[in-house]
């Protein structure tokens, strides 16, 4: 009885303190339950032993009993080293090497470097995930989020059951649906759709921890693309690039610089974007953009070559480039690649990489861009301002920039490079420049430095043309550079590959029996002869 | 070592000669096989159906990739079902010798228990490897006609040997507890299905704390990142840990005999 007793009383002991120390170790503090299981699991644990002294004395006078005991500190000491172990590794959560094609696992650069800028600008931000317990949205979800966790100390998330708490509703303040998320920093809250995805994610966190917006203005007046197209279907427009640039928090408006009664450029114009031209700015104009680059201003210009031999095109901006060390050449990029031979693609579609070191490309080197029709540009000296110019685009070896427009525009006409007149490649077609502004009034309203981008090729960033995996990271990485934020630069491509598959009925008959049949077939087919064997010899 | 090698060699004779590792073997590669064929399949009709416009306005701009749809998925019942045959390899290793008295016999030989331990250990670990290449014809088949990626392929096979390595250490622990061959392999199904469904189900209602400090623990939680292609610290050092303290555990009970009795 009494030896039964003991076993049960130090057993039940034991575990009471086992329960209550990990209770500790969740909680990180000692409440009135924690400190109950801690109190009656020892009590309990020295009842035992009090109970039965006479049994343990006897126990632990045998020779038995003293292996027993050094056996079990042993165990005790690599047991602890070994958790020790454990515990350095579990706090090294983003040691991990991620070896799928597109790093699909990893969390962007962008993601990371807002995460980590989280605790320079002192913001906490909290993730409410709106799920059930036993949906399906639980393992994707808390995955997710467990990544930005580990990351950054300043995010908390927590995933609520919506169902179960429905005061959640209340504390919110919104419309709860299975799968939504809400991102709050102080007084501010997105909120997100299912299916979360880590873009979605990482807007919103900039959403809520940006104080200012950044306003973008599009010129119109002069044959540009519409922000907003006449037939929605249409891919002759820049819907989708402002779709991207609002995802990313920027405000999208238009600008008619010829029609404005007072600023020709609005003051909150963080950054103007002049894409494709047709026709020439009218001179008040350019000087407007030209004083508004001067006092700091951003710009993004998307220009198009003459391929009119009787229409030279808006060439009324030149100039302001050429201030900013970026010269336009008179030619249009020509390239014969494999595609080109194949007659899949036009020679005045230039595949393009990126080149340079600016942040703008950063993550985008396995990238390909596609530019329909494209001028190419050089870095040139310029002694108007100090400025740094930045390749960003280039083509391959096998381009060069065809000058002769008149044969260009015969149907046809086969062109071909002549070596004296025209450049081969690579050509570059888009620079970035970044010139310090001059005027010490201009430098004390924190407008430290002009930064444009030229990219020449109009149609790079229309919605036909915006690829998740290319032009559309690096619009938004131009815009982002432009804007106050560039220290969040740098969204890879992170959708998967397409590598779907359809099977043949032969296939599909492969695919059934080999792994159900054949292959355990053959194992059964050697247990057989391996058994027969062993009767036979044996 | 050569002792290592002798004990090493027997019972990869023994597994070769029994019919409980040719069981084992066509169940696992049945059930594997079966998923796998589904999984493959069910994937081709997805990638004809989403060539149709309807669908595609349904799907989106979402891409269907063959690793995450087939590989995945052929990887994550290659883990499950582990479970169900790894306490069948490891049962008999020391509870048989217990059970039938070989075990005296067997340390009265001029052998350290560690070497026993580890022979043992080693040739169950060799026969999940030889298991695991012929589970390879079925991502062989993907690669054929396919394009999956190799890193996960590579990332899925370590974390499954990984997976093995512990669950086969612990069922030797367990079957040198016990000389009944029945609790030496219900227990660490148990123990094995209980840590399997930690990162699963059984954590989903808990609070938000407790199911952290849990996923510590959990089976499923240090697998699923291998499966999806990524190799990380605390996933191996969890594998070869467990794997590691049942090990030690092991070899703390095998050597209890010498003391266990005397007064």
């Amino acid at each position: 009885m009494n030896r039964t007793l003991f076993f049960f009383l130090t057993l039940f002991g034991v575990v009471l303190l086992l329960v209550g120390g990990m209770s500790y170790v969740v909680f990180r503090e000692v409440n009135l339950a924690i400190g109950a299981l801690l109190g009656v699991g020892a009590a309990l644990l020295l009842a035992g032993l009090f109970l039965n002294y006479q049994e343990v004395s006897r126990v632990a006078r045998g020779r038995s009993a003293a292996k027993a005991f050094n056996a079990m500190i042993e165990t005790v000491i690599v047991l602890a080293i070994v958790g020790f172990l454990y515990a350095i590794a579990v706090q090294y959560p983003n040691a991990k090497t991620d070896l799928t094609k597109n790093k699909r696992l990893s969390l962007a650069p962008q993601t990371v470097n807002v995460l980590r800028n989280l605790d320079k600008q002192d913001k906490t931000v909290t993730i409410t995930a709106c799920i059930t317990a036993d949906s399906n949205f639980m393992i994707p979800v808390e995955t997710l989020l467990r990544k930005y966790r580990d990351v950054s100390s300043r995010l908390e998330y927590r995933i609520v059951d919506f169902v179960k708490n429905p005061a959640i509703r209340q504390e919110l303040g919104e419309r709860v649906d299975l799968g939504t998320t809400f991102v709050k920093c102080g007084g501010k809250q997105e909120r997100i759709e299912w299916p979360l995805s880590q873009e979605k994610l990482t807007n919103a966190i900039l959403k809520v921890i940006r104080e200012e917006t950044t306003k973008v203005y599009f010129t119109e007046g002069h044959g540009e693309l519409p922000l907003t197209p006449d037939d929605p279907q249409s891919g002759d427009s820049y819907a989708g690039l402002k779709a991207a640039l609002e995802d990313q928090t920027f405000i999208v408006a238009s600008l008619n610089i010829a029609a404005q009664e007072h600023d020709p450029i609005p003051e909150d114009c963080d950054i103007l974007v002049v894409a494709g031209p047709a026709s020439d700015f009218y001179p008040p104009e350019v000087e407007a953009i030209r004083k508004y680059l001067r006092r700091g201003g951003k710009a993004l210009f998307l220009i198009d070559p003459p391929l009119d031999v009787h229409d030279p095109g808006a060439k009324s901006l030149h100039p302001v480039f050429a201030e900013y060390g970026i010269a336009v050449e008179q030619a249009v990029v020509v390239e014969v690649n494999q595609l080109v031979q194949m007659g899949l693609q036009s020679p005045l579609q230039p595949i393009c990489k990126t080149t340079g070191d600016s942040p703008i490309v950063r993550g985008l080197s396995r990238a390909a861009f596609v530019l329909p029709v494209a001028v190419p540009l050089n870095s040139v000296n310029t002694a108007v301002y100090r400025v740094t110019t930045t390749p960003l685009l280039e083509t391959s070896e096998r381009s060069w920039g065809e000058k002769d427009f008149a044969a260009l525009s015969r149907r046809g006409a086969t062109v071909s490079r002549d070596e004296e007149s025209e450049r081969s490649g690579p050509l570059t077609v888009a620079i970035a420049s970044e010139a310090e502004v001059l005027d010490a009034t201009d430098k004390a309203d924190g407008r430290d430095a002009t930064r444009i981008v030229v990219v020449g090729d109009s149609d790079a960033f229309t919605t036909g043309s915006l690829r998740p995996d290319s032009t559309r990271p690096l619009a938004q990485n131009i815009f982002t550079w432009l804007s106050k934020y560039d220290d969040q630069i740098g969204i890879p491509p992170l959708a998967t590959e397409d590598s779907s598959l359809i099977l043949d009925q032969a296939q599909k008959a492969i695919v059934l029996w080999i792994p159900t049949a054949v292959l355990p077939g053959v194992v059964l087919l050697a247990a057989v002869i391996v058994l027969f064997l062993r009767r036979r010899y044996a | 070592m050569r002792n290592f090698w002798t004990i090493y060699k027997r019972e990869i004779k023994y597994y070769a000669t029994s019919p409980v590792a040719y069981v084992v073997f066509i169940i696992y590669l049945f059930l594997v096989g079966m998923i796998f064929a589904r999984a493959f399949m069910q994937f081709s009709d997805l990638s004809a159906q989403i060539q149709h416009p309807m669908f595609r306005q349904y799907y989106g701009q979402q891409n269907l990739n063959i690793t995450e749809g087939v590989i995945q998925a052929f990887f994550g019942v290659a883990g499950f079902f582990l479970i169900f045959v790894l306490p069948l390899l490891t049962m008999r290793l020391l509870a048989e010798e217990k059970r039938m008295g070989t075990s005296e016999l067997l340390f009265s030989y001029p052998v350290r228990d560690s070497q026993v331990l580890l022979g043992k250990y080693f040739a169950s670990l060799t026969m999940v490897f030889i298991l695991f290449l012929l589970t390879s014809v079925c991502p062989a088949m993907v690669a054929a006609w396919g394009r999956p990626e190799p890193g996960v392929i590579l990332a899925g096979y370590l974390g499954l040997f990984l997976l093995s390595a512990g669950f086969l250490a612990f069922g030797l622990f367990v079957s040198a507890c016990t000389e009944n061959q029945v609790i030496a392999s219900v227990v660490p199904f148990g123990v094995m299905f209980l840590l399997w469904l930690l990162g699963n189900y059984l954590l989903q209602d808990m609070p938000q704390n407790i199911r952290m400090f849990l996923y510590e623990f959990s089976a499923t939680e240090h697998y699923r990142p291998f499966v999806e292609g990524s190799i990380g610290l605390k996933d191996v050092a969890y594998n070869l840990m467990f794997a590691f303290i049942s090990l030690y555990l092991a070899l703390q009970v095998m050597g209890s005999r010498k003391w266990r009795g005397q007064q």
